[in-house]
């Protein structure tokens, strides 16, 4: 999805205060104006937004499931060709949306902006949603020779990302135009929430409540090409089969380790030195491993997960559990002719 | 003439001695400028150009006391004012000596040339510097005051920086009083001259070797300026640009990549949107105005996953770009706060 050029023009902003222990559900407050950011202010924006669902980002494509009249997507929807009294009543409509979604007095208060705009080379038409919860934080500035500190207590969308959460919703057709109810298929839906990577549960209000998606391509098969590629790029590389036998066990603790999402970055961040960066995220990049976030799925991977193994020239196979593969097997020399590889454990059989 | 006879005489020109030398300076120093090229190497002149008279008591000694055997000593002492300068490099040295002898309404005599001193003596190393005698071809009106008369000598040394520090070591105690040149001090000297005429052979590699880097930096930066002019107005600033493209080097020399890639892109269509874009920025940074932002640009179109590897500013200066493409540059360098 291309997400080049994006501009925010009409930006209404809401807030939408933190849920009162007792239960008693406080309504929003709404902005009566539509805000006016300068260029340099509506750039952060545009960047905090692309740095999120760019390419590469952990964003998620999603697509629409909840498309009921009062769903955020039908009251999205009408915002991009309406006039300001009605973006503004109408992105009103979101914010409630999103105070029902949020039911647990866990989540904390929050700031929400709503914009229309456009991008990608056809200047498609955009609705961003961006939720976004506010920082402590302090501000300096330099009066008369002297450098003075401001505490700041309502900071928002700094590069945090932890802290905003965006929902993009893309024109890419217009046939429902002019209906009572728009087409969800005339929309592409990008998500970005960290909550996304770990467990999807503390995500769900957001992306399944509040902007009623969900995952637009099935993990499955998609974790099955980032398996298989990663193999691909480890035999690219110039190294010792102990070095590649070190990349396998990363692959495989990676793909193991509690996590919903997966992605290229967050593999290169945790196993890659920074010198190999760049080329791992180019090579995925050519061979098609999604630049978004992949919902894991193992379910084709499974029986590659479960076994290791070395496969030597003449035939011998070594095999073992996947499970601490490193500890029990270290490939201590080799050559065209021989290879030395030391088991830790004694024979106990042999058939 | 008596001592006191030259004495008086040297006095009483000796104020219009000044206003011509610093006439002289400044002439000169003019032709020399538009003739040598201060390249990278900062100041064409080390030393600030300048000029002296000698002083009365010096000239006496050398009119009278040195040995020197002139008929007549008042015109023959062709030093009586002496302008300098100072360059880094033998080829601007070269330079420099070209405009003086083509110096228009003067008169220039070689009084010593290194070169051909060293064709006939190639196993001597000493004293090395460029003189020449300039004299007016005809009276010289300064201002009301003084009219410098045809055919009055000015001496104008040239010097690179290494033959001036040898002879500012060396002029006063070796030469003038011949005794104190013990062989020692002499062998220590002539070996010091010979280290830097070496230096400057070696100062002369570095030269063509920059000059060899500078024109290859020379041709991209034209080509991205001609590129640039066809929607705005560059403003080259060697230090950031040519700093920005150090850097970036390699990375096109790994992509074999060729400029007229670049030149295609911003022709077509595509490159609209980032055209308006870097238009909006140049109104207020400096860095959108070099002609490198071009290729900075196109690199991270085309190459989004090894451009932060060789930018030498904050990251900061290079995410909006990479936002502009819609690609998100803290998943790439690994530097997203998340």
């Amino acid at each position: 999805m291309d997400l080049s050029n994006l501009r925010l023009n009409r930006i209404a902003v809401h807030y939408i205060p933190r849920k009162a222990a007792s239960g008693s559900n406080p309504d929003p407050e709404y902005g009566d104006e539509l805000i006016d950011l300068g260029q340099n202010a509506r750039d952060i924006l545009t960047q905090r937004v692309t740095e999120v669902l760019g390419n590469p980002s952990f964003s998620v494509e999603m697509e629409i499931r909840e498309d009921g009249s009062q769903s955020t997507f039908q009251q999205s929807a009408p915002l991009i060709r309406a006039n300001e009294q009605n973006f503004l009543e109408g992105s009103r409509a979101i914010a409630d949306n999103l105070n029902d979604a949020q039911q647990r007095s866990n989540i904390p208060a929050s700031v929400l902006l709503i914009a229309s705009g456009n991008v990608g080379a056809a200047q498609n038409n955009v609705i961003a949603i961006v939720k976004a919860e506010t920082q402590d934080g302090f501000s300096f500035y330099t009066a008369e020779g002297d450098i003075r500190v401001e505490f700041i207590n309502d900071l928002f969308l700094t590069r945090d990302q932890k802290l905003y959460k965006v929902g993009l919703l893309i024109e890419t057709d217009e046939e429902s135009v002019g209906e009572e109810l728009r087409s969800s298929s005339d929309f592409d839906v990008l998500v970005y929430d960290s909550n996304l990577r770990r467990s999807s549960d503390a995500a769900k209000y957001f992306y399944r409540t509040f902007l009623g998606c969900d995952y637009a391509r099935s993990g499955k098969q998609l974790t099955k090409e980032f398996f298989n590629r990663h193999q691909d790029y480890f035999d690219t590389l110039d190294i010792s089969s102990e070095e590649r036998k070190d990349l396998n066990t990363h692959l495989y603790s990676y793909l193991k380790s509690e996590r919903d999402l997966i992605h290229t970055t967050e593999f290169a961040d945790e196993y890659l030195p920074d010198e190999q960066r760049a080329s791992y995220l180019e090579f995925m990049g050519e061979h098609n491993v999604p630049e978004r976030g992949i919902e894991k799925d193992l379910s084709l991977v499974e029986s590659s997960l479960r076994n290791r193994r070395i496969r030597f020239a003449n035939g011998v196979t070594l095999q073992a559990k996947a499970e601490n593969f490193d500890e029990k097997v270290e490939v201590e020399e080799e050559e065209t002719e021989s290879t030395l590889i030391r088991v830790f454990g004694e024979i106990q059989e042999q058939t | 003439m008596t001592e006191s006879e030259l004495r008086r005489r040297y006095e009483e020109e000796r104020p219009m001695y000044e206003v011509y030398g610093a006439y002289v300076r400044d002439t000169l120093k003019r032709e020399i400028e538009s003739a040598a090229d201060p390249g990278d190497f900062g100041q064409l002149f080390k030393i600030p150009p300048n000029y002296r008279t000698k002083k009365p008591k010096s000239f006496i000694e050398k009119a009278l006391y040195r040995d020197k055997g002139y008929e007549d000593p008042y015109e023959d002492i062709t030093d009586k004012v002496g302008v300098r300068f100072v360059v880094l490099l033998q080829s601007q040295l070269q330079d420099a000596a070209d405009a003086v002898e083509h110096a228009e309404g003067f008169e220039v005599e070689n009084s010593r040339d290194f070169e051909e001193e060293w064709r006939e003596n190639p196993a001597r190393f000493e004293y090395q510097s460029i003189h020449y005698i300039v004299r007016p071809e005809s009276d010289l009106k300064i201002d009301s005051e003084f009219t410098v008369p045809e055919g009055t000598p000015c001496e104008v040394q040239l010097r690179t920086l290494l033959q001036h520090a040898h002879s500012e070591l060396t002029h006063n105690t070796v030469y003038k009083p011949r005794l104190v040149a013990t062989p020692r001090v002499r062998r220590s000297v002539a070996k010091s001259m010979a280290l830097i005429e070496t230096t400057g052979d070696v100062f002369r590699s570095v030269e063509e070797e920059i000059q060899d880097m500078n024109k290859q930096y020379r041709y991209i930066n034209d080509r991205l300026s001609e590129i640039y002019e066809t929607f705005g107005t560059p403003e080259y600033e060697k230090r950031l640009n040519d700093f920005i493209l150090d850097e970036i080097k390699p990375l096109i020399e790994d992509i074999q990549f060729e400029l007229d890639e670049v030149e295609e892109f911003y022709k077509s269509d595509e490159s609209n949107s980032v055209v308006g874009y870097i238009q909006d920025r140049a109104e207020e940074s400096l860095l959108y105005r070099q002609p490198v932002i071009l290729l900075v640009v196109y690199l991270v179109k085309e190459h989004k996953f090894k451009v932060p590897d060789h930018w030498p500013l904050p990251d900061e200066d290079l995410r909006p770009i990479y936002s502009h493409f819609g690609y998100g540059l803290g998943p790439i360098t690994g530097s997203a706060v998340r």
